[in-house]
């Protein structure tokens, strides 16, 4: 019975312990230590300004004309995966991140040949949610790759 | 050194009955399979497109090294690995085989939380709840409320006059013992962060408004679109979460007011998913399962006064006395 207890202890303390893991080892968002993790949530405090969002969509037009929107679920990611790996860095016109994102579409029979960017900004005014669009992005898939298809 | 010990022992292990362990049993593992299993389109879908791990989990490197992830990490394999939890996870429920079941249950989860989390992405709503699943395999969580606890009866010879008491045992209640000290843990950090890096301004009411605009847009949720518009109620929010947060802890100390953590710990968890669609549905499960099981007597009391009201019941031989 005592041992038990004892074994109990060292498990109860190992758990306790492994909490300090992610904290000494600080990895911001991209922490591989589950489920021991660092609490760092919303942490972020934001001075008096304007209050503004962003929302992004990708949309792709394939070799034979067709349309669809590219979704995290059809790029086999999560929607924050998805929006930090992609949206945000085409949105700040990396075409790396737009042919990285083609690459990793044009798996399919029916390649995606270019994909557009749309964005706009939603900002909270005393009169409501004000909508501003942004200019739409255009990739288009690399030469070198267009042509191996 | 004795004294530590002893202290040490009488706050983890007190002899209690085990029907409050059981209980938590109960509501953890339907909670894990009716309301919070992972999704297995989800797993299929991220196993599919996805050539490699970007940042695996523990659990995930370790199984890798041993399984070639085109052996397991592939449709059928996923699809095998989800039907085993869920199976273990019935088993668990209904209390048969109930170690065994509850580990593979435990594994399972972790396994495929720790799956989909590979991908460049991770939460926490799951974390803490799956520390504490695994626990219940090294508790009696089994001993009461369970088939196998039926089962032992019997073979104890139920029929002739075997005891009826429900079983105690002096480790029954450390599970929700680590369950609260963890969450304590937990809302503590997340509040001190966001004191040391975001400072006083965190409630200036900006920045919630900020936090919940941000994410009621992107999730589509009128309320927290209104409540984004509300300054002064953002103000008294954000002071109320780093109470919130920064206090939990005192109810590791002060056991009498710990029902009011563990209420407003529902409460706000159920206010985060209805204004910014933070689905912490596990932490709801644990502050209930605490607000229910943690103290015995208080359990036990609910329950005695309940029957109280419904004419016509014995009074049960383990209702707490009056002190």
């Amino acid at each position: 019975m005592r041992q038990r207890k004892t074994w109990i202890s060292l498990l109860i303390l190992v758990i306790l312990g492994l909490h300090a893991l992610p904290v000494i080892s600080y990895q911001a968002v991209a922490q591989t230590r589950w489920p021991f993790l660092a609490w760092a949530m919303y942490a972020r405090s934001f001075p008096p300004g304007p209050i503004q969002v962003a929302q992004r969509r990708v949309l792709g037009t394939t070799a034979s004309g067709s349309e669809l929107e590219i979704t995290p679920v059809l790029a086999g990611l999560t929607k924050p995966a998805f929006r930090n790996t992609y949206l945000v860095p085409m949105a700040r016109h990396d075409s790396a991140a737009a042919q990285s994102l083609l690459k990793r579409l044009n798996g399919e029979s029916d390649s995606i040949v270019t994909i557009r960017l749309e964005e706009l900004t939603l900002t909270l005014t005393d009169s409501g949610v004000v909508r501003r669009d942004h200019p739409v992005l255009t990739y288009h898939v690399a030469r070198s790759e267009a042509l191996t298809q | 050194m004795r004294r530590w010990i002893d202290q040490w022992n009488a706050y983890w292990f007190p002899v209690t009955s085990t029907q409050n362990l059981a209980g938590a049993r109960i509501l953890a593992v339907a909670g894990q399979l009716f309301w919070f299993f992972p999704s297995l389109d989800h797993q299929i879908n991220l196993a599919a497109k996805n050539s490699h791990f970007v940042d695996p989990q523990p659990i995930i490197r370790a199984v890798a090294s041993i399984v070639p992830r085109d052996a397991l990490f592939t449709p059928a394999g996923l699809t095998a690995v989800y039907w085993v939890t869920a199976a273990a996870g019935v088993l668990a429920l209904i209390g048969l085989f109930t170690r065994t079941s509850l580990f593979v249950l435990a594994l399972g989860t972790w396994f495929l939380v720790g799956h989909a989390y590979s991908y460049a992405d991770v939460h926490h709503t799951q974390a803490l709840f799956a520390i504490f699943l695994m626990t219940l395999p090294f508790s009696p969580a089994g001993a009461s409320y369970s088939i196998d606890a039926l089962l032992r009866r019997r073979r104890a010879g139920g029929s002739s006059g075997a005891s009826t008491e429900p079983p105690r045992s002096d480790t029954a209640m450390w599970p929700l013992k680590l369950a609260h000290v963890l969450l304590a843990l937990a809302y503590f950090s997340t509040g001190i962060t966001k004191l040391l890096s975001g400072g006083v301004a965190w409630v200036n009411g900006y920045t919630l408004q900020n936090h919940i605009f941000n994410d009621a847009i992107n999730r589509d949720i009128p309320l927290g679109i209104w409540l984004a518009q509300q300054h002064t109620l953002c103000i008294l929010l954000a002071v109320g979460t780093i109470l919130f947060e920064m206090l939990f802890f005192v109810s590791l100390f002060l056991p009498r007011i710990a029902p009011y953590f563990f209420i407003g710990g529902i409460l706000f968890h159920i206010g985060l998913y209805l204004t910014s669609g933070h689905p912490f549905f596990e932490h709801i499960i644990m502050n209930l399962m605490l607000l229910l099981f943690l103290d015995p007597q208080r359990s036990l009391g609910w329950i005695n006064r309940l029957e109280q009201l419904v004419p016509g019941l014995p009074a049960r031989k383990d209702a707490p006395q009056p002190s």
